[in-house]
């Protein structure tokens, strides 16, 4: 194989690895369907990708000793949003909306823990949170995987 | 007639060489011009390749840091974001290519690839960060150091190759310290020693410094900590990921011996010192006193600390000796360096507990001088037998 081809092999694979690791987030965010689940932020930074809150959810804030491993959690509506309704090790039959988690360092990780902005907006959304909640925008695809499209202030 | 370039000093020291060949007439004025006229001084510009390397990462890591600083341009968009890191990487990527297609700009190529090494991290952290992929991921680290390797040896250009290697060990580090405790993570250490070593022998010659030193400082750092008994106490864990990596390591050293016999030293030496580090995990003592305690430690962790103590050493000798053999400088300033931490830390260890600081740097130091003129004793006994 000639030196080019190599370049362009080395190049579709560079664009394969950020396909494969942004992949999981992309795939609910375009076949997905939205919910907006409550939701308790704090503000930490990546030394990467700079400032984002750290976002709790209700029930999943803490794994309770659960072994480290693949969890279903599914949602029930409770208002105007939605909220973990309990943890199965089981994905449940039936159509209710339902995310894949992990239980990993003592808490139960959907891939929905951090939401990354500016500097200014992750300050003004800290300060929305400890003034009464926020609420999620979350999509979920059809095997559970959850991709966070939004934060925005809780309603009454 | 073909002219070679040289340095100054060598230029120098021909010069006075021909005028001695020609005041003892072994060589006529004819002669003497024309074995100088095979010559030409090249122009000292060391510097130049050092800017352009130490600007292009200045450069590389900016874009990186302005990808963290996530600044306030909320009005563009998520996906512009993405396009546009990605448009400055393959930007540079091209003009890398451009750049090396001519040899006259060909030295400015090497820092442009570094660049677009350093840029490719940027796309893979800005693509995490505009699609919300949740902090702390050490796959994406990963996935940065897997493309700049593979960009490294499509281009073969050494500036992505040390990013590549960087990242990777950082990613390694980090699930290491992540995933395992003490002995686990002392193993995972030491294994990737021969893994990288057998990886530069199988490497073409510019390539093989990188991975030498990513050798030396996974097995010096494996060494350290097993000479520690509070890390290195426990069980000698045989999990799944441990037993496929010693596996990997011994397939590695054997494919690199193959390849490249005449690095069998390097890579046998490599495998030695993770053979070692695996045994102070084994015979490591349980519940040994903390590093710092100073209670009087028993006979066993004495004989522990004595052999971990004389493992390390000879380690850190043969790694500097690596570095003079090959003449990779920084070979022999990170076992300089590696010995100085230990020393450190050992002085507040067990081995302080045996013997006071100053003793202690005294019994290294007399160590090393003994090595040396071994060694020295050994190479002018080797000259001689030759030159008999």
């Amino acid at each position: 194989m000639s030196r080019r081809r190599w370049l362009i092999a080395a190049l579709a694979l560079q664009v394969a690895l950020v396909g494969w690791t942004a992949l999981p987030r992309l795939l609910p965010r375009l076949t997905g369907t939205e919910y907006r689940i409550l939701v308790e932020p704090v503000d930490p930074i990546d030394p990467f990708r700079g400032a984002y809150v750290d976002l709790a959810y209700p029930l999943l804030r803490e794994s309770g000793g659960r072994e480290e491993g693949r969890l279903w959690v599914p949602l029930r509506r409770e208002g105007d949003a939605w909220v973990p309704a309990e943890i199965l090790r089981r994905r449940p039959p039936g159509d209710q909306p339902v995310m894949r988690c992990e239980a990993r360092d003592y808490r139960i990780r959907c891939g929905i823990e951090s939401f990354f902005a500016s500097q200014t907006e992750a300050k003004r959304l800290e300060g929305l949170v400890a003034r009464g909640g926020a609420i999620a925008r979350v999509r979920i695809d059809g095997a559970g995987r959850a991709a966070i499209v939004g934060l925005e202030p809780r309603s009454g | 007639m073909a002219t070679e370039r040289i340095s100054k000093e060598q230029a120098g020291w021909l010069a006075s060489e021909v005028a001695a060949w020609r005041a003892e007439g072994l060589v006529d004025e004819g002669t003497a011009a024309a074995i100088e006229g095979r010559y030409r001084v090249q122009e000292d510009r060391r510097g130049v390749p050092l800017l352009l390397f130490l600007g292009a990462a200045l450069f590389g890591v900016g874009i990186i840091w302005l990808v963290a600083a996530n600044v306030d341009f909320d009005e563009i968009g998520p996906l512009a974001r993405i396009a546009g890191v990605a448009v400055v990487w393959l930007a540079l990527v091209a003009v890398g290519e451009a750049l090396d297609a001519h040899e006259r700009w060909r030295p400015v190529a090497g820092p442009v690839r570094l660049l677009a090494a350093l840029a490719f991290g940027g796309v893979v952290f800005q693509a995490a960060q505009s699609l919300q992929v949740p902090a702390f991921a050490p796959q994406l680290v990963f996935a940065w150091g897997i493309g700049a390797l593979a960009y490294a040896y499509a281009t073969g250009a050494r500036g992505p190759l040390i990013i590549a290697i960087a990242a990777l060990a950082g990613w390694y580090t980090w699930v290491l310290l992540d995933e395992g405790e003490g002995p686990s993570v002392i193993l995972g250490f030491v294994i990737a020693c021969p893994v990288a070593a057998a990886a530069g022998a199988a490497s073409a010659g510019h390539f093989t410094g990188p991975w030498r030193f990513a050798a030396a400082a996974f097995g010096l750092l494996g060494l350290g900590c097993a000479t520690v008994p509070d890390i290195a106490d426990g069980d000698l864990p045989a999990t799944l990921p441990l037993v496929l990596g010693a596996l990997a390591g011994i397939a590695a050293v054997a494919i690199g011996m193959t390849r490249s016999p005449e690095d069998r030293r390097e890579l046998l030496g490599a495998a030695g010192l993770a053979i070692a580090a695996a045994l102070l995990v084994a015979v490591a003592p349980e519940n040994a006193p903390d590093l710092g305690g100073g209670d009087r430690p028993s006979g066993a962790e004495t004989a522990f600390t004595l052999l971990a103590c004389g493992l390390f050493l000879a380690a850190a000798v043969g790694v500097a000796l690596q570095g003079a053999r090959t003449q990779q400088g920084s070979l022999s300033d990170l076992a300089y360096g590696a010995l100085l931490v230990f020393l450190a830390v050992q002085s507040f260890g067990l081995l302080a507990t045996l013997v006071s600081g100053a003793v202690l740097v005294l019994a290294v130091g007399a160590v090393l001088l003994v090595s040396g003129v071994l060694l020295d004793r050994g190479r002018r006994r080797l000259v001689n037998e030759a030159a008999g």
